[in-house]
């Protein structure tokens, strides 16, 4: 992907942020799940992550860009001591990631009058990320059994 | 590119007033559909990602729509003078979200109290009533009878493939838009993905 910059490249680089503190948060909660079917969803769910991480790095060092790091802990998503709390985190998780990845279609979206370069693809890349992020909160909430399972504007 | 006329709100303005929801259901599941700064926006994710933004231009409730059947223009309605035609895009979605409504209210006969049924129903009321708030910010087409065929739908899994297929015409529609419109019709279709994995 080429042309990142500006407000496009804050976003992008938001959204690897998110991705990279989904990585760390599900191998916070992973041990935490008590049915097997919950463990594999988690696995599941932060190998997802992990491809979205790196390819987000990966568009912004094809752009010429520096990928942030990411942080060497994350205290805001402790405590996780139950397996009732591995799961509403996983859905906080994933509603975060959905969030990032809907800022990034925005960000595109408002450049699309411009006509740059690019925007469609980009678009494309956070629709379906935001897509996949809320289907897996969406399969969380019906895990840990949150009614309703559903949100009307996931990522806003 | 964020276009230089995209203006900051500090305030939160609470996005149902915007939308003047009708439906006491679809009021609460639109939770916090707000108006933020550009700013703020962009830092948003990266501190605490789920906070709520969308953007909205410079009249506080303005869109930067898209043209439909060709290449994206900026259609900024106006505070004076006349405001231009609805996308065909948006019109073609509420239409959608309608006529899921209605396909859904055909099942509540034979599935009275299903829980499920009624929290997709409550989300497709919601989208709705977004969409229509965008659209009033437009001039109605001269037929506004634009509609899309109600599905005769038996069982859940019908409904999925049904909200499948909505939920592609919606990313496609998104695709065609641009500024706020095009950012709220994505999060619709990422929506109506989830309904599929509810329904099944």
């Amino acid at each position: 992907m080429t042309g990142l910059s500006g407000d496009l490249l804050a976003a992008w680089q938001q959204a690897l942020a998110a991705e990279q503190r989904a990585v760390f948060g599900y191998g916070l909660l992973g041990p935490r799940l008590a049915d097997d079917s919950a463990v594999g969803l988690a696995h599941d769910c932060q190998s997802a992550h992990e491809q979205l991480r790196d390819a987000a790095a990966a568009a912004i060092t094809g752009s010429g860009r520096q990928p942030a790091a990411p942080a060497s802990d994350y205290p805001d998503l402790y405590p996780v001591n139950s397996a009732s709390a591995a799961g509403r985190l996983a859905v906080r998780l994933e509603e975060d990631a959905a969030s990032a990845w809907r800022y990034v279609y925005a960000v595109a979206a408002a450049a699309a009058s411009d006509a740059s370069a690019g925007s469609g693809s980009l678009r494309r890349t956070a629709q379906a990320a935001l897509t996949a992020s809320a289907v897996r909160a969406t399969r969380w909430r019906l895990t840990i059994g949150v009614s309703p399972p559903v949100v009307a504007f996931p990522g806003i | 590119m964020l276009s230089s006329s995209a203006v900051v709100v500090h305030e939160r303005t609470d996005f149902r007033e915007h939308v003047r929801c009708n439906s006491a259901a679809a009021r609460r599941r639109m939770g916090d559909l707000t108006v933020m700064s550009e700013d703020s926006a962009a830092t948003g994710p990266g501190r605490r990602v789920s906070r709520r933004a969308i953007l909205l231009s410079a009249a506080g409730a303005v869109l930067v729509g898209g043209a439909a059947g060709g290449g994206v223009a900026a259609l900024r309605p106006l505070r004076h003078g006349r405001r231009p035609s609805a996308p065909v895009d948006l019109l073609d979605a509420l239409a959608a979200e309608d006529a899921l409504i209605a396909a859904l209210d055909a099942m509540a006969g034979t599935n009275a109290g299903d829980r499920i049924l009624a929290a997709v129903r409550a989300d497709h009321v919601a989208h709705q009533a977004a969409l229509r708030a965008f659209l009033s910010e437009f001039t109605p087409p001269p037929n506004t009878a634009r509609s899309a065929p109600t599905a005769s739908v038996g069982s859940r899994a019908e409904l999925a493939r049904l909200e499948q297929r909505a939920a592609d015409a919606a990313a496609g529609r998104a695709a065609r838009l641009s500024g706020s419109a095009a950012s709220v019709l994505a999060s619709i279709a990422a929506c109506e993905s989830t309904h599929v994995v509810v329904l099944a």
